[in-house]
């Protein structure tokens, strides 16, 4: 069944090409040490907004330093921390979303209300507080935005957690006398992280957004740390006289939300495809 | 003794409404009594809606009732030992009617059938994948047949999976809820031929909840007739499933249509919809869709009563029948 949808992915061209590109991307990140030009936070102030050449194939910012060196370091920093927070939030909500699906009654009540009150407040501005209280910092706005988006994972996995639980291969297994928490997971589980699966590649790139819109803001990782927001932060100020300087970061970001949301479709069609 | 026996059980629903805080509460099960002998088929009749699935849900220890006591082997079901109900799970299983749900899609189906096994017995792998293929075999299958996802399998071949499931631990007692309803009928008369077999060879009892009164005809020794989550006439020997004579009981036996449409006639189509409105504490459950009420049906509600050995129905008027 397995390699049945590893290839039924190998034929859908645009997952795999954006799978190609992700992986691109991440391989240029971790092997930046090896591969970059030039060295991401030296300021060398002689060569400030050089053009294109050989010993900056993209040119330098405003503090002269090499702009491809920064995009492949950036690289490890943005995705990296997309995933982290990725990884955070999913592991909260499947914990949170299973034990209230699954347990309801005085349990579900009490996490549902807790999230309703996170979701009381817009997305941003409570991550904006939270980061804000923590202080700027790479970290700070990987808790601050876990701290935010678990909610809304939470509440997607107890609605499949809640029509699970009332098919009757879980009333058969709990029949037989399996106890509660081997039925989470033998019977639920597997059912749910497929479609969990789909739901966090498709957001993934709205995290990478995130991020890169947090530390535009100035929260998140500090100068020098190459970081993609943080670049076209940077650049903001010569967008007339040097587009090119917004222009590569802002590729980079784009490419990667639509890689992830290209993938995510394409895991979709694969995985959800004859499912029940 | 007699293998189950339930005592008095009740069970409601409630469904709050968040702005006027009035709860709407439906009495899915009221007050029920019975019993199952060891080697009997006991048939649940009524229509959908009436409780039926519910009262299954309870025996099964999926839904703890309100009040009353499910008996099990002389055991309170619901006020054991944690351990206790486990021993007496072992012998009460259940096949349910959505065969297509009741196997775990992303699993073969020896998974299925050895859950139960693992749970009770420690068995090796090798005696293990034997019993998975005795049980296939007993249910008619092929053992070969273990390693295919529920998806491989028609309907019928599913329910028999469930079956072979269901018999995995030699249960005592098989709950069937609406097990065969959603098989065609020629599917359908197979599973119940394969019931009644494995009835008689492994001594089982059956609780057999249907709506289909032919198919509990078929199957069942004693049959329990239920309305709106009452038990309105029960039959201990199937030998008198003539002598049916509750009016709905009656409406049930109409119901059932004739082979070929040549031979229908007026009462076969007779059809009328449940309405459920709050009821008068004191009027016969039944008032609404009974055509033969009177003056009384409206004052009192009628208990089950006994009209012959073996045989009570909840009826005014039947009383009067047999007192004259």
């Amino acid at each position: 069944m397995l390699q049945e949808k590893v290839k039924g992915l190998y034929r859908n061209k645009p997952g795999i090409i954006s799978f190609a590109v992700l992986a691109v991307i991440m391989l240029a990140g971790i092997l930046a040490p090896v591969l970059a030009p030039n060295d991401p936070v030296l300021v060398t102030l002689d060569n400030r907004f050089a053009a294109p050449s050989t010993q900056f194939p993209f040119g330098t910012d405003h503090l002269g330093r090499c702009v491809l060196s920064r995009l492949m370091y950036g690289a490890i920093v943005s995705l990296g921390s997309a995933l982290l927070v990725m990884t955070i939030t999913i592991t909260i909500s499947i914990i949170i979303g299973t034990l209230s699906g699954y347990k309801g009654g005085w349990v579900d009540t009490l996490l549902m209300r807790m999230g309703d009150v996170n979701l009381a407040f817009p997305d941003l501005v409570l991550t904006l507080v939270i980061a804000g209280m923590l202080g700027p910092g790479l970290a700070n706005i990987i808790i601050a935005m876990a701290a935010v988006q678990w909610v809304w994972y939470a509440r997607i996995i107890r609605g499949m957690v809640l029509s699970l639980k009332e098919r009757s291969y879980v009333l058969s297994a709990k029949v037989a006398g399996t106890p509660g928490w081997l039925i989470v997971v033998r019977h639920i589980l597997p059912n749910i992280i497929p479609h969990v699966v789909v739901l966090v590649t498709i957001n993934l790139g709205m995290v990478v957004l995130h991020i890169s819109g947090l530390t535009f803001l100035g929260l998140g990782a500090q100068p020098p740390t190459p970081e993609w927001g943080a670049m076209l932060n940077d650049a903001r100020q010569y967008l007339r006289s040097y587009p090119r300087l917004i222009m590569f970061p802002g590729t980079m970001i784009m490419l990667v939300v639509i890689s992830f949301n290209l993938l995510g479709d394409a895991l979709r069609d694969v995985i959800e495809f004859r499912e029940g | 003794m007699s293998l189950l026996k339930v005592k008095q059980i009740s069970k409601t629903f409630k469904s709050k409404n968040f702005f006027t805080h009035k709860g709407r509460v439906v009495e899915a099960v009221k007050d029920i009594s019975l019993s199952i002998e060891e080697g009997m088929c006991l048939g649940l009749v009524g229509e959908s809606g009436c409780g039926k699935s519910t009262l299954g849900r309870i025996i099964l220890g999926l839904e703890p009732p309100q009040s009353g006591q499910v008996i099990f082997q002389g055991k309170d079901f619901y006020k054991t030992t944690r351990q206790e109900k486990m021993k007496l799970r072992k012998d009460l299983q259940a096949v349910f009617q959505d065969y297509n749900s009741a196997i775990n899609p992303k699993y073969p189906v020896k998974m299925a059938i050895s859950e139960p096994l693992r749970n009770y017995l420690s068995l090796s792998p090798s005696e293990e994948i034997k019993r998975i293929g005795e049980l296939l075999e007993l249910v008619g299958l092929n053992p070969q047949d273990m390693h295919k996802y529920a998806y491989q399998f028609s309907g019928g071949q599913l329910q028999r999976v469930n079956i072979a499931r269901a018999l995995a631990l030699n249960p005592k007692l098989i709950v069937l809820d609406e097990a065969v309803s959603s098989l065609d009928v020629s599917v359908q008369a197979q599973i119940l031929n394969l019931l009644a077999e494995l009835k008689r060879e492994l001594n089982l009892s059956y609780l057999f909840i249907s709506h289909d009164i032919e198919a509990v005809y078929y199957l069942a020794d004693a049959i329990a007739v239920m309305y709106q989550g009452k038990l309105v006439e029960i039959i201990n020997d199937i030998s008198l499933f003539d002598q049916l004579v509750h009016p709905y009981s009656n409406k049930l036996l109409t119901s059932v249509l004739p082979s070929h449409p040549r031979f229908r006639t007026d009462s076969c189509v007779e059809f009328d919809e449940l309405h459920a409105k709050p009821g008068n504490a004191n009027e016969c459950n039944y008032l609404d869709r009974c055509n033969c009420k009177e003056q009384l049906c409206f004052q009192v509600k009628p208990v089950l009563s006994k009209l012959t050995e073996g045989h009570l129905a909840a009826c005014h008027k039947l009383k009067e029948i047999n007192k004259a």
